[in-house]
């Protein structure tokens, strides 16, 4: 009964914060995107439905048309086909590489943070070897030697990308174990384990779920970086960073007319930006009610 | 404390070694052929080179268990050959030599922004709440962070380059570096501006400053967000806290409770972060090197990195490895100096 | 006052708007934005265009081509690549039968007379000698870098024998050191021994005025492969050196500096990152991947350069080059052919389109004979729907279809843009007119209903009936690479239902693998002249050692050996142009029946200057850009 409550009230909470509903909106709307996909734009191949179709093979752009809402890359590959699967893949990869970072962080922060001793140090030097590994720098020699593609991408990325949960969450545990009410609970004869579950964790997690939240962005992000430096996915796959290291050399037109390719790169560059900032505001508008100190001010 | 350090400092060679380890293994999925024929970029030149393939891979060791091409790598080390960079034309320390005080200027110029703008502003804005400047801050952050930095720094450079030319691309202009060749200046660091300052040449400065507006720019975008809205979280977070209400009713004047109380425990995450945010910084030279023509450890790496240069990325990731091992060392230091319950060791 | 001020700033925003004059920038600085990747300084060591380009600058040769001008007011094409043309340029006369500086000997060897240049200084302020010219084609033979350029000077010498050092030490000394290790063991009498079999290849004259290049056989194209242009030819200063460690000389000291770092290890030479040259332009410094700056030489014999410094920046990021173009910040930069829009509009720009090139670059080959083992681009390796056999390309009826598939026009349009291409067959390019034979029947135009016809008699109709599988691979990057696949995939599938082509990206070095390795049914790779003479073309092709035809199975590798060598070396074994012109005429039409490749469209040369760029000069076989030639003025 009382938790009912606390939910119905959270989320009114949240419908209140315009930002954070604005967030959820486009959230929404990108999945409808995604899961609208073979409507919206039919695929060419059906056993590869993220195989761009290419229009010719001409190395200029050209501007939106009929047949081509959005306009075509050099190479010829179709801009409006690329934005609407790479929703798909933007999905994919962020909620794989993200869930899969934070779980594997947040089970070694959380092993580090609450027993100490050499387990904490054990497995603070296994993130420090990790860390050790230049992300980009690093993504890209897997990637270069796994061979282009998304899977290898999410590897990769996965790979290098978990100690940030660890840490993040073995610091605030280690915070939080000294607070007054976990002594308090403690001295009230509460068990390891409920201790962890019922105090600890609801209350060291927040700063995780932020960072997860701009995680779901950033990797989009990141991912989009490794197509612009020549690894990622392969030429001519539906994935937003591809289709913006195909803009790398057009931002500049020609004389007369410098902006003559601005679809090349205002389209992909729209859709990593709304996605990225849709999961920040919804962020930002969790944290600021989920956390439970500002419940009463709110 | 003392203890503490020495412990973590003697612990750098093993969390490197691991990392190096880590790399030969993986190294070993290509096949030696692959991995000789990444020097070839001539066709021309393979007229020769495939009959005399086995004894290339042979000559280069490629062909040798992986555990004996670590150990002869590990014993050039301690000779301090660090060998030879194919994709930087020159022996690995030379290219630390050449490549490193780019970046360093590029970063040290960057970290001003990144930590004072980051942290200031995500406390002002902290205790501003959901006031306007609270929620413009909030705007800044978020859009900062969700543009790719590729796309930002490439419309910037169109901007202010192409149309008003005020900032060009590269690190420095041809009359400057004439004037840097010439036998009255002397380049003591490799820190373009600060040896600017050192040989009192004002026209270098300003150049160097001129090139660097864009990229620091770029590079600083991304931290600076991070920072500002991890600041932000925390401090709020903080400011409700029970002790902190308490001082306020103390009568405490609200400045005093923010410096004294609430300021030093909410550092704690951003603190964090900032460790973090060296990591960060690195990776956002890759891609500003690269746009902005700025021939740092970044843009090398990165094409050591996608050429299989071995000594390269080994050298590389020596370096990166001892940068962030001393970054945490100095964030927990931090934590116990801002923390007294957090105890080390 | 106010009227003056007027008028001025009306004429200002005049000039501005019509895009006169605008200003140039660093007027004694000619600045150069390109991104290859110079390897060695080592004339006799460098194989590439990028390190080529630097001692064309700083060394220079024995003759010189003649060449056109290309620049932002003139576009003359008056280039030669005759030999005939050769202009002298460290030698006072161009050897010829006319003027009696080429003789053949009574026992068939063939003598080139060539007087050297008096009153010549290195960079360094030595003199130049005839004693620095034998010295810098010895140590070239004898430092033979694998891999490198160095058997353009072993094959003429020796007749044609050999194309490695090896090869001589082997026949003097009977030692096999074939895979190049025991060289460095060799005592001194031994290397005396292999010295004194090279040494009279070139010797100074009698007169001390001359040097006299002695082939073991007629070796037509010879002055071609000695002129400028070609980096292995800059004559190097024998003291300046000795001084910096390389060689000094003497018959028994070479096996040391003998193939440094194994051919792979620039760095090992000591010429590697120096150089001292007679050229109009002194390297100041080079820092590798980052500039290259040069300074006019103030010593230099000839007429001074019009720019007194140069500055070579690598930028490997095109909007960067384009903006630093646009702004007049660059005055060269190297443009890919699909941005020539790009810079076609700029205010003072000229842009020279379909300017000839010397290449054969790409050029499509089939592999007979397949490499199966770990082989993943033949499917199960059976004849049928889901493979292809080893020998798939062994029949030239499937080489035939496939060539027959290929759309040239489309390519041409679609891929070489606006700055266009042409079609071309093989293995003779083009720019040989003489030697081109454009028989419009030899080449194997675009047409679906012929190649039908073929693949249904390949392996007797077994392909046809039952269809098969094959992979074709593109390195990751190579967009033109990856279309050239896409055409063939789009066509030929189109043919028949149970055809079915694969395109899949791999990285450089897994294609450079597979390729050497000869597990790839069609591959494509090209070649860029080193000297203009069609012999540099058709060994790599059509020889049956050729550096690529040796990887195309053996099947068609005894192919080459039975038809194509013999006529490769008669080609060579006279001097007389219509008779040479004769044998590539019907080495092309033999290259039409046996369809060994498929001759893929050539890109046009094309060339994007600034207004105020004036005299740059023009050959298809330099470098470019050759900056003695070049003033910055309107």
């Amino acid at each position: 009964m009382k938790r009912r409550k606390r939910q119905y009230r959270t989320i009114k909470k949240f419908f209140r914060n315009p930002l954070g509903v604005i967030g959820l909106f486009l959230l929404v709307f990108f999945v409808v995107l995604a899961i609208l996909a073979p409507v919206l734009a039919p695929p060419a191949w059906q056993d590869e439905p993220y195989r761009i179709p290419r229009d010719g093979f001409s190395p200029t752009p050209k501007p939106p048309n009929e047949e081509h809402p959005f306009g075509t890359t050099e190479g010829q590959y179709d801009i409006y086909y690329g934005i609407i699967w790479g929703t798909r893949s933007a999905w994919v990869v962020s909620l794989i590489v993200v869930g899969c970072s934070a779980v594997i962080g947040i089970i070694l922060g959380s092993i580090a943070a609450f027993y100490g001793g050499w387990l904490d140090e054990v497995i603070m030097r296994i993130t420090d070897i990790f860390y050790a590994f230049p992300f980009l720098v690093g993504a890209m020699v897997l990637t270069t030697i796994l061979g282009r593609g998304l899977d290898n991408v999410m590897i990769a990325l996965i790979a290098l990308g978990w100690m940030g949960y660890a840490r993040l969450i073995r610091g605030d545990i280690l915070q939080i174990r000294e607070a007054e009410y976990v002594l308090a609970a403690r001295a009230a004869g509460a068990g390891s384990f409920r201790l962890l579950t019922r105090h600890i964790w609801p209350n060291a997690i927040w700063p995780v779920v932020v960072q997860g939240t701009m995680g779901m962005g950033s990797i989009v992000i990141t991912a989009a970086a490794l197509s612009f430096l020549g690894v990622g996915a392969p030429m001519g796959y539906a994935d937003w960073g591809q289709l913006i290291s195909f803009s790398r050399n057009w931002v500049i037109g020609f004389q007369g007319n410098p902006l003559a390719y601005w679809y090349v790169v205002v389209y992909p560059s729209i859709a990593i930006t709304l996605f990225c900032l849709s999961w920040n505001l919804v962020g930002d508008a969790l944290r600021d009610i989920l956390d439970p100190r500002l419940r009463g001010v709110m | 404390m003392i203890t503490f350090i020495v412990r973590r400092l003697l612990l750098i060679p093993v969390v490197v070694f691991g990392c190096i380890l880590l790399v030969f293994a993986v190294m070993q999925l290509l096949s030696p052929a692959q991995r000789l024929s990444l020097y070839i970029d001539n066709p021309n030149e393979l007229r020769q080179i495939s009959r005399n393939l086995d004894v290339m891979i042979h000559r280069y060791g490629l062909d040798r268990p992986v555990y004996e091409q670590f150990a002869s790598w590990v014993g050039q080390v301690f000779r301090g050959d660090l060998g030879w960079s194919e994709s930087a034309a020159r022996p690995v320390s030379g290219a630390f030599r050449r490549f490193f005080p780019v970046s360093a200027e590029l970063a040290l110029w960057s970290a001003l922004p990144i930590v004072m703008g980051g942290i200031l502003l995500g406390s002002a804005s902290a205790v501003r709440h959901n006031k306007l400047f609270d929620h413009a801050m909030r705007f800044f952050a978020i859009t900062g962070w969700s543009l790719p930095t590729f796309v930002a720094g490439l419309l910037a450079l169109f901007l202010f380059y192409g149309i008003l030319q005020w900032f060009p691309p590269g690190q420095i202009g041809i009359t400057a570096a004439a004037m840097m060749r010439s036998a009255d200046f002397t380049s003591y660091t490799g820190i373009i501006t600060l040896d600017a300052v050192l040989n009192w040449n004002w026209y270098v400065f300003a150049d160097a400053l001129r090139h660097l507006v864009l990229p620091v720019f770029v590079l600083s975008l991304v931290s600076w967000a991070m920072l500002l809205r991890i600041t932000r979280a925390s401090m709020l977070e903080t400011l409700r806290q029970d002790y902190v209400t308490t001082a306020r009713s103390k009568g405490l004047s609200e400045r005093v409770v923010i410096k004294k109380h609430a300021r030093r425990n909410a550092l704690i995450a951003p603190i964090t972060v900032a460790g973090i945010t060296v990591a960060f910084l690195f990776n956002g030279l890759v891609i500003t090197e690269t746009i902005f023509d700025f021939h740092g450890l970044g843009r090398w790496a990165a094409r050591a990195a996608q050429t299989f240069d071995l000594p390269a990325l080994l050298g590389y990731l020596l370096f990166n490895g001892v940068l962030i091992v001393m970054a945490n060392l100095i964030v927990d230091i931090l934590y116990a100096k801002i923390d007294p319950r957090v105890r080390l060791g | 006052m106010k009227k003056l001020l007027a008028i001025s700033l009306v004429f200002v925003f005049a000039c501005a708007a019509a895009g006169i004059a605008q200003e140039i920038k660093n007027p004694d600085t000619l600045v150069y934005m390109d991104y290859g990747t110079i390897n060695t300084l080592d004339p006799a060591y460098s194989y590439d265009t990028a390190s080529g380009g630097v001692m064309f600058q700083v060394y220079e040769c024995l003759f010189k081509w003649p060449t056109g001008v290309v620049d932002a007011d003139e576009r003359d094409l008056s280039y030669s690549l005759a030999i005939a043309d050769l202009e002298p340029m460290l030698a006072t006369v161009v050897p010829s039968e006319s003027n009696g500086l080429i003789s053949t000997l009574t026992d068939g060897r063939v003598q080139y007379t060539v007087p050297i240049r008096k009153n010549v200084t290195f960079h360094n302020g030595n003199a130049l000698t005839p004693e620095d010219v034998e010295y810098t084609f010895e140590r070239a033979i004898l430092q033979d870098r694998s891999g490198g350029p160095v058997w353009m000077f072993i094959e003429p010498f020796s007749g044609q024998k050999y194309w490695a050092l090896y090869q001589i030490v082997e026949e003097v000394l009977g030692i096999d050191t074939s895979h190049g290790d025991t060289i460095a063991d060799l005592t001194p009498e031994q290397q005396a021994q292999v010295y004194a079999a090279i040494d009279p290849w070139v010797e100074v004259a009698p007169d001390g005025l001359s040097v006299l290049f002695t082939l073991d056989g007629a070796y037509p194209p010879f002055l071609s492969i000695i002129a400028h242009g070609g980096a292995w030819s800059s004559i190097l200063d024998k003291e300046w050196c000795a001084e910096v460690g390389s060689w000094d000389g003497q018959p028994d000291t070479w096996a040391a500096h003998y193939n440094p770092g194994g051919g792979q290890a620039a760095e090992e030479s000591p010429l590697y990152d120096v150089a001292n040259g007679t050229g109009p332009y002194k390297l100041v410094l080079w820092d590798p991947g980052v500039e290259v700056v040069y300074e006019a030489y103030d010593g230099y014999w000839g007429d001074p350069a019009p720019i007194k410094n140069v500055v070579n920046r690598k930028v490997s990021e095109w909007t960067d080059r384009l903006l630093a173009f646009q702004t007049g910040d660059a005055d060269i930069v190297s443009v890919d052919p699909q941005y020539v829009p790009q810079v076609e509009g700029l205010p003072g720009v000229v842009v020279h389109y379909d300017l000839p090139t010397l290449g054969l670059n790409p050029a499509g080959f089939f592999t007979s004979d397949l490499v199966m083992e770990g082989n993943d681009l033949v499917g199960d390796g059976q004849l049928g729907e889901t493979g292809i056999p080893a020998n798939f390309f062994n029949d030239v009826h499937a080489r035939k279809a496939f060539a027959y598939s290929f759309d040239d026009a489309t390519y041409i349009e679609d891929v070489l843009g606006q700055v266009g291409g042409y079609e071309t067959i093989g293995p003779v390019p083009k720019a040989f007119g003489w030697a081109y034979n454009d028989d419009p029947a030899l080449s194997y135009d675009f047409d679906l209903e012929k190649a039908e016809e073929e693949f249904k008699l390949a392996h007797d109709g077994t392909v046809w009936e039952n269809g098969f599988t094959m992979t074709l691979l593109y390195n990751e990057g190579n967009d033109a690479r990856k279309v050239q696949c896409e055409i063939l995939e789009l066509n030929i599938e189109s043919l028949n239902p149970k055809f079915h082509i694969d395109v899949r990206g791999v990285p450089w070095a897994s294609y450079l693998d597979m390729m050497i390795g000869g597990q790839m049914p069609f591959f494509v790779i090209g070649w860029l002249a080193d000297f203009p003479d069609p012999h540099n073309f058709v060994v790599p092709f059509a020889m049956s050692g050729g550096t690529f035809s040796g990887w195309q199975g053996d099947t068609l590798v005894q192919m080459f050996a039975e038809k194509y060598d013999p006529l490769i070396s008669a080609a060579m074994a006279t001097a007389d142009q219509d008779e040479r012109a004769a044998i590539y005429y019907e080495m092309q039409e033999l290259s039409y029946e046996d369809c060994y490749d498929l001759w893929l469209p050539q890109s046009n040369g094309y060339r994007v200057v600034q207004g105020w760029i004036q005299g740059y000069a023009f050959n298809p076989q330099f470098p470019d850009p050759y900056f003695y030639s070049i003033d910055k003025t309107y």
